[in-house]
């Protein structure tokens, strides 16, 4: 009944909308609130704003993702005796593990020449993928507190998660580096040789981290609305590690060369075979401009799909 | 063009924020509250189900916190929002800052609203210094603007050199005027005040206090929530109450103050008039006679 009063109301206005003489005729507490807040020009508060405008307003916000990030970051291991040498300490670590079993123990290496090499590169990449995923598409969760009290675009969160990985990423490259010459000093692998291309490196990683973004604004949108799905992300997580290469050529398991195809050319495997082909002298792997067009590829069309899913849902995050 | 509308009929009556029918639902997941009585008909499945859900949290629950609210707020006017714990404030309050979606009806405003609320950007175990940096930048300044405003907040804030040291060594009282200070370095076009008020000592109190008031000049329009119907009385010229998510009342401060009282004072009245005839009725299944007044 009193929606009926208002539709007809707005059609009225609506209907003779172009005469300014008859918007004078209807007073102020006669208009219905859309009408209202037009004529004084309020804004709808709490909508999603067009794609565009969106964008803006996050690299508007720029300044305070980047602070989030790299506090979050200083923050995180004030309370060990070694701080912040832990950043290093871990994916060293992570990385020792796995040469040890996997290169050493198991030998899964199938004819790579620098074994060592070859799993230092995939473990520290791998978990940089693997961290911006889990903690941007965490992100949104975790920080509830801080999406209900202020009214930044939302995509800043998984952001910052990102730029909290990033922070630490040039130091950790180098040790990656110093690790792979020592492994060259090894007797029973090939010397890695870098030219050029070593200096390929940065775009690579940025192609990574862009990728994990991408992936990571998925997951957030998802994780955010069926928490659930969260306790499955380190399995999924862990299974893509063994499939995309991250330890062994996983492709030259298989003889079929349609699996071979879809296991090499599938984005995480290029990504990782991208930072192999600058930072090692794989024979198998080796340096094609092909694969760079693969990863921009996929890297762009990841990201932009991602932070169009991201986008749709802008008004219903935090609605828990 | 629109300056020649006829709003300038009625100057001082310029709509600053519109809340339109609105409704808020939201689910809490993982818990099954005990909203949710076993019925002795229920077949044993259903209650093994039941039972299940209880024991693993799992499932979840939706809550109407706000089943149509509407006012229209006006510039130059600040609002007291009363009611009783529960009752959909807060909720209120987020769903006009643009911070809880809406499930229906809409909010429209001119300008920016600030939920005081930047604690949830700070960081721990970082310094007074980062912490400054992050929570201005979070309200949306950009950087220049914090270093010029960095010196006042510090000054505000009472903290001397200890904005060297990491927040995790500040006293509660100190961490709280930190958050006080940065949250009221800018000046938004609409100010939530939600408890903020009951910030440190007396003399912070009157600071504080005065503080408010000068936002509150500037700003164009300003909510207050406090469970001090004094605070609201000596803030407000308006007040809505609000009870079970719908608006009770809505007027001059005076009257919905008067009537919230009257409505609280009675509740209570009632809860204890409840309390004692319970005590009343198990003293007498006891058989002992024993009531205490």
């Amino acid at each position: 009944m009193k929606r009926d009063v208002r539709a007809a109301r707005k059609r009225a206005r609506v209907g003779g909308g172009q005469s300014r003489q008859d918007q004078i005729i209807i007073p102020d507490d006669q208009l219905t609130p859309d009408a209202l807040a037009a004529r004084y020009g309020l804004a709808p508060v709490g909508r999603r704003p067009a794609l565009l405008p969106y964008i803006r307003e996050i690299v508007r916000w720029l300044p305070f993702t980047v602070m989030l990030g790299t506090s979050r970051a200083a923050s995180k291991n004030r309370n060990s005796y070694l701080g912040q040498i832990w950043s290093f300490l871990n994916p060293i670590l992570n990385s020792l593990v796995y040469v040890l079993v996997f290169g050493l123990l198991l030998d899964v290496s199938r004819g790579v020449d620098n074994v060592i090499g070859f799993i230092v590169v995939g473990t520290f990449m791998y978990r940089s993928f693997n961290d911006v995923v889990q903690n941007g598409g965490r992100s949104i969760r975790r920080n509830q507190n801080l999406v209900k009290s202020l009214p930044f675009p939302r995509a800043v969160m998984p952001i910052a998660a990102a730029v909290s990985e990033a922070v630490m990423l040039l130091p950790e490259l180098l040790v990656m580096l110093i690790i792979i010459k020592v492994s060259s000093a090894i007797p029973n692998m090939t010397p890695v040789i870098w030219d050029w291309t070593l200096i390929l490196l940065i775009p690579a990683v940025i192609l990574l981290y862009i990728f994990s973004l991408g992936v990571a604004f998925m997951v957030a949108r998802v994780i955010s609305f069926i928490p659930d799905l969260g306790n499955l992300l380190p399995f999924c997580l862990r299974l893509l590690m063994y499939t995309s290469g991250a330890i062994f050529p996983v492709s030259r398991y298989f003889s079929n060369e349609t699996i071979q195809n879809i296991l090499s050319y599938q984005p995480v495997a290029v990504m990782l075979d991208l930072v192999r082909q600058v930072t090692l002298s794989e024979s198998t792997i080796p340096f094609t401009w092909s694969h760079w067009l693969w990863a921009t590829g996929w890297a762009v069309s990841f990201f932009t799909i991602g932070l169009v899913i991201f986008w749709r849902a802008e008004a219903r995050y935090g609605r828990e | 063009m629109s300056e020649k509308d006829p709003a300038q009929e009625s100057t001082s009556r310029i709509p600053s924020v519109i809340v339109d029918d609105v409704h808020v639902k939201y689910k809490v997941i993982g818990s099954k509250g005990s909203k949710v009585q076993a019925h002795h008909k229920d077949s044993l499945l259903k209650k093994l189900v039941r039972r299940g859900a209880k024991i693993t949290s799992a499932g979840s629950t939706e809550i109407h916190a706000l089943r149509g609210v509407s006012f229209i707020a006006h510039d130059g006017e600040a609002i007291g929002i009363l009611g009783t714990n529960g009752s959909g404030k807060s909720t209120l309050l987020r769903a006009i800052a643009g911070l809880q979606p809406v499930s229906h009806g809409s909010v429209y405003m001119r300008g920016r609203a600030s939920l005081m609320g930047v604690g949830a950007a700070l960081v721990k175990n970082l310094t007074g210094e980062r912490n400054i940096m992050i929570g201005c930048l979070a309200l949306g300044m950009s950087v220049s603007e914090v270093k010029e405003k960095f010196n006042d907040i510090v000054k505000f804030a009472e903290l001397g050199d200890a904005v060297y040291l990491p927040m995790s060594t500040y006293s509660h009282g100190m961490a709280a005027r930190l958050r006080f200070a940065i949250s009221t370095a800018i000046t938004p076009d609409v100010l939530i005040v939600d408890e903020a008020l009951s910030t440190g000592d007396s003399a912070f109190k009157t600071k504080s206090r005065r503080r408010i008031d000068e936002i509150r000049e500037a700003a164009g329009t300003v909510f207050v929530v406090s469970h001090s119907s004094a605070t609201i009385k000596s803030m407000c010229s308006r007040a809505i109450w609000i009870d079970q998510g719908t608006v009770k009342m809505d007027g001059a401060v005076d009257e919905v103050v008067d009537a919230y009282r009257a409505f609280t004072r009675h509740s209570r009245a009632e809860r204890r008039r409840r309390r004692r005839l319970r005590r009343k009725r198990r003293a007498a299944l006891n058989g002992s006679g024993k009531v205490e007044s």
